[in-house]
């Protein structure tokens, strides 16, 4: 593909609210994850919250778009001068000129769990104040997001599971080669709602401790929430040393709806496109932010996957324990991290790595490093063997 | 201005169980109330999977199949775009039920099939098809967004296409919140305009404010048009089917409208 610039970049998740405070959590390896306390559920499992949402409402104009998803992204725009960056854009390109492609999984399906909580007992009718297409609805988030900004390019949601919000880089890409658009808004958001916390229970692919991704003792996710954002513009209008977006990778497992294939094809397949998009070849990777969502499956498969495309001896961490699994934000939560890790020189150790597994082949950080790196491989992997792989560089 | 090629086409609606059923109600200028959307059982799904799959999955799945039956494509060669604005909102209704009350036990079968990529995923496991497939949504401008992704994609990578559109009304109560009438699908195997054979478009965006888009012909789905977001793609399926010179405007974004002007 093209080169493209992450001219700005912003991530909110339990670790915190923008990139300084992600970072400090980071460096001071303090988890964002704590036993469940979301929404009365009793639930026997950890999940990464962020704190406050709650106490933002969302009024005026926008009014019929509050629900805790779009709370989330706009929490996510305020920070790391994310709205100033766009505005800059705008006045360069013109607002029709720049396109939203978001992803998420679930939108504000919370306030749908509270409309059918108080359906007229009489009728089954749900509130009159429930507003479906503000909060529901899956192009909700995109909608909001998109007005916020005062942005009038051509604007859509990815809804593919938890690969949702990696994908939307490769439709931006996409549409600017095509010359739709000059620049593109790209990120998602999901937030906690019962919908996760207890359709993940039931398919029992939830931990009772803080989830330990490539763990041998590993045994399911923490569910957490997450809004990330990023401005892509051609890499020839930013400066040299912007960190650039190289290469996207998709494929389908074509095996099953909630199992991953158990060859990992599906997921080489990814990676493989990946490079091929980005012109690189595995050993040009200095580093691969996993997936790596803590079930015993997906992080054998994902180990399978690295081993057989890029190497064994590859750095490879997965920072689902400090965040939760974000689902349908875990995409651009992984790039934006990734970007940071490129910015900072930085390759993070795997959090809650206590017992090596020893049936995974790859190389597993066992402590945070600082060193310069140039290419970073983003996983991201979904229900329905949707795959999307995302190739990030900088030019030291 | 951007070239494509339309090289396959399927349709399912109310009345309409293919692009023939359409041309007859088109030629005969159809008139009368809607008739129910029959929704059959597509080949591509293996029979251990039929019990699973719901309405919305094989509305979709139909019209994929007569679209790719058409352009003479092998399925598992062709990258997929589902789009549907409201994905599966039967079972999205009943999770909703069912998560109202804590004692209720929440089906996984249920779970894992209300992600919106459902429809995408039983295609992608029916056809053996490994290649790139995408899932999206874009309320009422669904049809149009889809449409521009889809060709922002043939653009990139020189090479066919899958696009499905596709919407099934919720049952109650969230059908009150949302109403969408009647189910309907559209399916496009679209092609650079070098490659396959078929019926040429040139797409452009119209810039500044909308021009109004282009209503159906068949008068009796004009209310299916408004409130049913796939079936925004009726005008251009009708286009289509007449292969006649003409060009249709679809809304892409809340303000703007696109293109298609159909070449034959």
């Amino acid at each position: 593909m093209d080169p493209l610039a992450l001219s700005a970049f912003t991530v909110t998740s339990a670790l915190g609210r923008g990139l300084a405070p992600t970072l400090d959590a980071l460096l001071a390896e303090r988890s964002g994850l704590r036993q469940c306390d979301f929404a009365g559920l009793s639930l026997d499992t950890w999940i990464g919250r962020i704190d406050g949402v709650e106490d933002e409402p969302i009024a005026g104009t926008l009014s019929t778009y509050d629900c805790r998803n779009n709370r989330l992204a706009r929490i996510a725009l305020r920070q790391d001068g994310f709205e100033n960056a766009v505005a800059a854009a705008a006045a360069r390109y013109g607002t029709e000129r720049i396109a939203v492609i978001l992803g998420t999984t679930t939108s504000g399906v919370l306030a749908g769990e509270e409309a059918f909580a108080n359906r007229d007992p009489a009728s089954g009718y749900l509130p009159a104040n429930f507003l479906h297409s503000g909060t529901v609805d899956h192009y909700s988030l995109t909608d909001f997001v998109a007005r916020q900004l005062g942005l009038h390019g051509p604007a859509f949601t990815v809804s593919t599971a938890c690969s949702s919000s990696a994908k939307v880089f490769g439709d931006a890409a996409e549409l600017l080669h095509a010359g739709f658009c000059d620049a593109a808004v790209v990120g998602g958001a999901d937030s906690l709602c019962k919908m996760a916390l207890r359709g993940f229970t039931s398919l029992e692919l939830v931990s009772r401790r803080p989830c330990r991704p490539n763990d041998a003792t590993r045994d399911g996710i923490s569910i957490g929430e997450a809004a990330g954002f990023v401005l892509l513009e051609r890499a020839s209008a930013a400066p040299p040393n912007a960190i650039r977006l190289l290469g996207c990778g998709n494929s389908c497992d074509a095996y099953h709806m909630s199992s991953p294939d158990p060859d990992g094809r599906g997921a080489a397949l990814a990676i493989r496109a990946a490079l091929a998009d980005a012109g690189i070849s595995p050993q040009d990777i200095d580093y691969v932010h996993q997936h790596g969502t803590g079930t015993q499956l997906n992080d054998r498969i994902e180990d399978a996957a690295i081993a057989s495309v890029i190497s064994t001896q590859t750095p490879c961490s997965s920072t689902k324990g400090w965040t939760g699994h974000t689902l349908g934000a875990a995409g651009v939560t992984n790039a934006v991290l990734a970007a940071l890790f490129l910015a900072q020189g930085l390759l993070p150790r795997n959090l809650h790595l206590d017992q090596s597994d020893p049936t995974l082949q790859c190389q597993i950080q066992q402590q945070t490093q600082r060193r310069s790196i140039r290419y970073v491989l983003s996983n991201a992997f979904g229900f329905g063997g949707s795959n999307c792989c995302l190739v990030l560089g900088i030019t030291p | 201005m951007t070239f494509f090629r339309v090289s396959g086409l399927g349709i399912i609606g109310p009345g309409i169980s293919n692009r023939a059923d359409l041309n007859e109600f088109l030629s005969r200028k159809h008139t009368g109330a809607m008739a129910t959307t029959e929704i059959g059982t597509p080949e591509i799904i293996n029979p251990r999977e039929r019990r699973r799959t719901s309405p919305t999955v094989r509305l979709a799945l139909g019209a994929a199949s007569q679209a790719v039956r058409e352009s003479e494509c092998t399925p598992n060669d062709l990258p997929m775009v589902f789009a549907s604005s409201l994905g599966d909102g039967s079972i999205l209704n009943e999770l909703l039920e069912v998560l109202a009350d804590p004692a209720r036990h929440v089906s996984p079968t249920r779970f894992h099939n209300s992600v919106h990529n459902s429809a995408l995923a039983y295609w992608s496991i029916g056809t053996q098809n490994r290649l790139a497939g995408t899932s999206l949504a874009a309320h009422d401008c669904t049809f149009g967004a889809a449409i521009l992704k889809s060709i922002a994609q043939l653009l990139t990578e020189q090479r066919a296409l899958l696009l499905v559109v596709y919407d099934h009304p919720f049952p109650a109560p969230l059908d009150r919140a949302r109403p969408l009438l009647a189910p309907f699908a559209a399916a496009f195997v679209l092609s650079p305009p070098e490659l396959g054979n078929g019926i040429d478009v040139c797409l452009s965006l119209v810039s500044g404010s909308a021009s109004l888009p282009t209503p159906p012909q068949l008068e009796c789905l004009n209310e299916l048009w408004k409130w049913n977001p796939a079936a925004r793609a009726l005008p251009f399926v009708e286009a289509l089917v007449q292969g006649w010179r003409t060009h249709v405007d679809v809304m892409f974004q809340r303000e703007r409208t696109l293109r298609l002007e159909v070449c034959p």
